[in-house]
């Protein structure tokens, strides 16, 4: 019993990092038709920019923001994301506004392997351990069960962040432009909506969600190397597509499952298989693409695109 | 001279290779409702979006009260007084009414206006003051209708564009789009331009036709001179009766 | 529409002028250029081949298919298991059949059997993926290519994992490689100008004219799936053995990556574009990878710095993108010299 609670946690925990990465995506996917394969990079970019650059490898790096106080760190990272994010936008995506989803994921592609050897370049190959906050890693004992507070951490942090998307998505003017948009972008410029800001706003929450989901996965994994966001936005991606390409609640619970899946197979894999783990989840996705085209968690409308 | 609310000059609109407009010609007074009918692919809906920039001219100009605007964004000719109801509705199916009328709200710099034009429009309205907080998805075909032209008022247009209004719709309904038409005119003394494919319904409501077939202008005149449809016909179906 | 008639010698003038243009190259490379510069234009070759695969799918069908990658690792693979040395397959790869322990299969059987596995890889893979439209198979087929990448670098009993394989024979020649290419351009030309080739690549413009023609496209874009699939393993297979060595993460998201540089830089919608955007990108790889190594002046050296060659290549990739997304070639082939033009086209 306390196993199976632990594992829960587990996959808790981990089902919220996967949501908060599934939203970045699915919000420019649903706005774009983005498929965004650079979301990755933003999450390693929230990581590197936490030590300093151009230092021979440590076992533990040295620090840069890394090193401040918390509350100035997250802001800042968070800062670092969002002018990487527009500045894709700005010299990337905008140019290609009219092209098609296909070409766009290219040029993400693009994006994501400039980046990616951007930080080969000024960080190196080697793989580098970052003590972020470590008091977060220490465990509580409760009920006999071990919990570490990281984990807590986490899913408050996304309950709080989901909490306050959602709000800002239903409530405020930039979210029922955001929604529109999503969901029929030419009629919502036909009413005046203006698509540079709406297309910066995306760009820039899903920039601060790749930050989130970086400062919350870096304590538990405590060592990054050039490729170590990639993995993230993968199984982001993932969820996406169970959740139904285009709906946002979709993509959280595509998350949340995703985050299940794997550590119940982690769990109750037979030791053989377990390497394979990503290959199922990723034949996963195939399936459902060609069994269920709208995802595991329809929702009722169906994307409407000219 | 005054200038023309509207004008067109040999306007040519192409998707890759299907050329769609070829050169259309026209000019919308202040005030005047005209109607554009034309058969299915006769480039109308094209025109219209055209005319709203969402989709990039080729060649030729459209003018608004003498200014050129083609190329600019549709949200930049939407803050010209130009507001499109487009064809099939395209309405916000998971925004809720209110959501789907503040959103056409927002351009404008006082938020006073907005919530005016919103109050105003209610009365107008009152089916979708009933359903104010559904999705508008759930609406009927009638009601999404009217909710499409309510929404482009709410950005304060002096010039509406509607592609086929009557669309799907029972005739005793499209009755009641065209009154609220009527009504809307009366009270704003908007500019219409209407796209129509048939042309039975619209005698009675347009001051002008233009008859569209193959991407060009085939006829033009004004109501009464056509109230007997033949002329329309023949342009609309591309034969010359006498000689047949 | 018309089909062309298609007298073998009479249509086959564009891929006659490619590979003549390729062979005239390869001839001095082979006899005079030193080790550097045949590797070089080997590798130039290879990637021709791997390209001339992805075209196949993606110039005919319109569908951007992100995972073909995966057909040259399991190409690849192939011609590992079937030409390695037996000692070392018994030693390393435990886990593969006996007979296949045993075998020791020269390299060109070994691009053959490639090719077939490919084939039959992309056969059942492909039956449920080309349905997909647009977005959705780009993803579906980048998942294909995650999926393949994770069971090859963990089926340690079967392809050693992450580690490399070596004691794979090599060809020892540039030819045979020059040959596969001009094999697969042939292919792929002979496909463009056939029935389904030309009503698939009508099919993207116009649904109703295709499946007025009678044939669905889901048929013909499967046809294109399986063809491209079985040059794309050919070219993994010709590429291991051009290496003697194979990892598998050479056919991955890198890989992945540069062929599409190569393509979209080419042009995707034309043959030419495919053998000029392989030459173009190659070579400005090439001059940035020896602009890294550096110059030596007087005492000192003066190089870039390591990684910006991937950079230059990215930054490449997206002012083509946006400024030139139909590649160098516009997508038009190259122009025919008269005396073959006269009997080749026909339209
Ligand atoms: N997005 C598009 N891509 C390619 N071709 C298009 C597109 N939209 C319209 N067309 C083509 O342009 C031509 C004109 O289309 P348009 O929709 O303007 O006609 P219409 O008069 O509105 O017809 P209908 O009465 O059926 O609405 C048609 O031949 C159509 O096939
Ligand atoms: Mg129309």
């Amino acid at each position: 019993m306390t196993q199976f609670l632990q594992t829960c946690l587990d996959a808790a925990s981990l089902g919220s990092i996967f949501a908060l990465s599934a939203l970045g995506i699915g919000l420019l996917f649903g706005i774009l038709r983005l498929a965004n394969v650079a979301h990755g990079e933003f999450i390693s970019t929230a990581a590197y920019s936490l030590i300093v650059p151009f230092t021979s490898v440590a076992a533990a790096s040295e620090l840069f923001i890394g090193k401040w106080h918390w509350a100035a760190v997250i802001p800042t990272v968070c800062a670092i994301v969002v002018v990487l994010a527009l500045a894709t936008e700005r010299f990337v995506f905008r140019p290609l506004r009219s092209a098609s989803a296909p070409v766009l994921m290219m040029a993400s592609f693009t994006v994501s392997y400039i980046l990616q050897n951007t930080v080969l370049m000024v960080y190196g190959s080697q793989a580098r351990g970052v003590n972020l906050w470590y008091g977060l890693t220490q465990q509580i004992q409760w009920q006999g069960l071990r919990i570490p507070l990281i984990q807590i951490v986490t899913i408050a942090v996304t309950a709080v962040l989901m909490v306050s998307l959602s709000l800002f998505l239903k409530y405020s003017r930039f979210g029922i432009e955001v929604r529109a948009a999503a969901e029929d972008f030419r009629m919502a410029r036909y009413l005046g909506v203006k698509a540079n800001r709406v297309i910066g706003i995306a760009f820039a929450i899903s920039g601060v969600l790749a930050a989130a989901v970086a400062l919350l996965y870096l304590p538990q994994s405590g060592t990054i190397n050039y490729a170590w966001g990639s993995p993230l936005a993968l199984y982001g991606f993932v969820a996406v597509v169970v959740g139904g390409m285009g709906s946002l609640p979709g993509a959280v619970l595509g998350g949340f499952s995703i985050g299940i899946a794997i550590t119940m197979l982690q769990v109750y894999l037979p030791p053989e298989l377990k390497p394979f783990r990503d290959a199922f989840a990723f034949g996963l996705v195939i399936v459902i693409l060609v069994v269920r085209p709208n995802g595991l968690f329809p929702v009722k409308h169906v994307m409407k695109r000219v | 001279m005054r200038k023309p609310h509207l004008e067109v000059r040999d306007l040519h609109v192409s998707y890759g290779q299907i050329a769609a407009l070829r050169g259309v010609s026209l000019h919308v007074e202040r005030g005047e409702t005209v109607c554009i009918v034309g058969p299915n692919g006769a480039g109308k809906s094209t025109l219209l979006a055209a005319i709203a920039g969402g989709v990039a001219a080729g060649q030729g100009a459209v003018l608004l009260g003498g200014d050129p605007v083609a190329g600019l964004a549709p949200e930049a000719i939407a803050r010209r007084g130009v507001s499109l109801v487009p064809e099939g509705r395209q309405i916000f199916s998971t925004l809720t009414v209110t959501e789907n009328l503040r959103l056409g709200g927002f351009l404008h710099s006082n938020p006073g206006t907005a919530r005016w034009l919103l109050n105003d429009l209610m009365d107008v309205f009152p089916s979708l003051k009933a359903r104010a907080s559904y999705p508008a998805g759930r609406l009927s075909g009638g009601e999404q209708q009217m909710l499409a032209i309510a929404r482009a008022i709410m950005t304060g247009p002096e010039l509406i564009l509607i592609d086929e209004p009557s669309l799907g719709l029972a005739p005793k309904i499209v009755d009641q789009v065209y009154a609220i038409l009527a009504e809307i005119k009366a009270r704003r003394g908007v500019t219409l331009l209407i796209n129509e494919q048939s042309s039975t319904r619209i005698l009675k409501h347009a001051d002008r036709i233009y008859v569209l077939r193959g991407g060009q202008i085939q006829l033009e005149g004004r109501a009464e001179e056509l109230a007997d449809g033949e002329a329309i016909k023949r342009a609309y179906f591309g034969f010359d009766r006498e000689s047949a | 529409m018309a089909v062309p008639a298609n007298l073998p010698l009479r249509a086959a003038g564009l891929p006659a002028l490619l590979i003549a243009g390729l062979g005239l190259v390869t001839l001095p490379v082979s006899l005079f250029a030193p080790p550097g510069v045949e590797t070089f234009w080997t590798e130039i070759l290879v990637r021709i081949i791997l390209v001339t695969g992805f075209y196949i799918f993606i110039g005919n069908s319109g569908v951007f298919a992100f995972g073909h990658v995966a057909f040259a690792c399991v190409g690849g693979y192939a011609a590992a298991w079937l030409s390695m040395n037996p000692m070392f397959k018994q030693i390393m790869l435990t886990g593969l059949p006996h007979w296949v322990q045993t075998l020791q299969l020269s390299p060109w059987a070994g691009v053959a059997a490639a090719a077939v596995m490919a084939a039959l890889v992309a056969l059942v893979v492909g039956a449920a993926i080309v349905r997909l439209s647009d977005i959705a198979a780009s993803i579906a087929t980048f998942a294909f290519l995650v999926v393949v990448n994770r069971i090859y670098s963990n089926w340690d009993s079967v392809t050693g994992g992450v580690a490399p394989l070596t004691n794979i024979p090599q060809f020892g020649s540039i030819w045979p490689t020059f040959l596969f290419a001009a094999l697969a351009l042939l292919t792929a030309y002979l496909f463009q100008r056939s029935r389904w080739g030309l009503m698939l690549k009508a099919s993207r413009d116009d649904d109703v004219a295709a499946l007025a023609t009678g044939i669905s496209v889901y048929r013909m874009r499967l046809a294109a799936f399986v063809l491209s699939a079985a040059v794309m393993g050919a070219g993994g297979a010709v590429y291991t053995y051009f290496l003697g060595i194979l990892t598998v993460d050479v056919f991955y998201m890198g890989l992945t990556f540069l062929m599409l540089v190569m393509l979209v830089v080419g042009g995707a919608e034309s043959l030419t574009g495919v053998v000029a955007g392989v030459i173009a990108v190659s070579t400005v790889a090439q001059i940035l990878r020896l602009a890294e190594q550096g110059v030596q002046i007087g005492g000192t050296r003066l190089a870039l710095p390591l990684g910006l060659q991937e950079i230059t290549l990215g930054i490449f990739m997206v002012l083509v993108l946006v400024y030139r997304s139909d590649g160098i070639t516009r997508g038009r082939e190259l122009p025919l010299p008269r005396f073959l033009k006269a009997n080749a086209d026909a339209r």
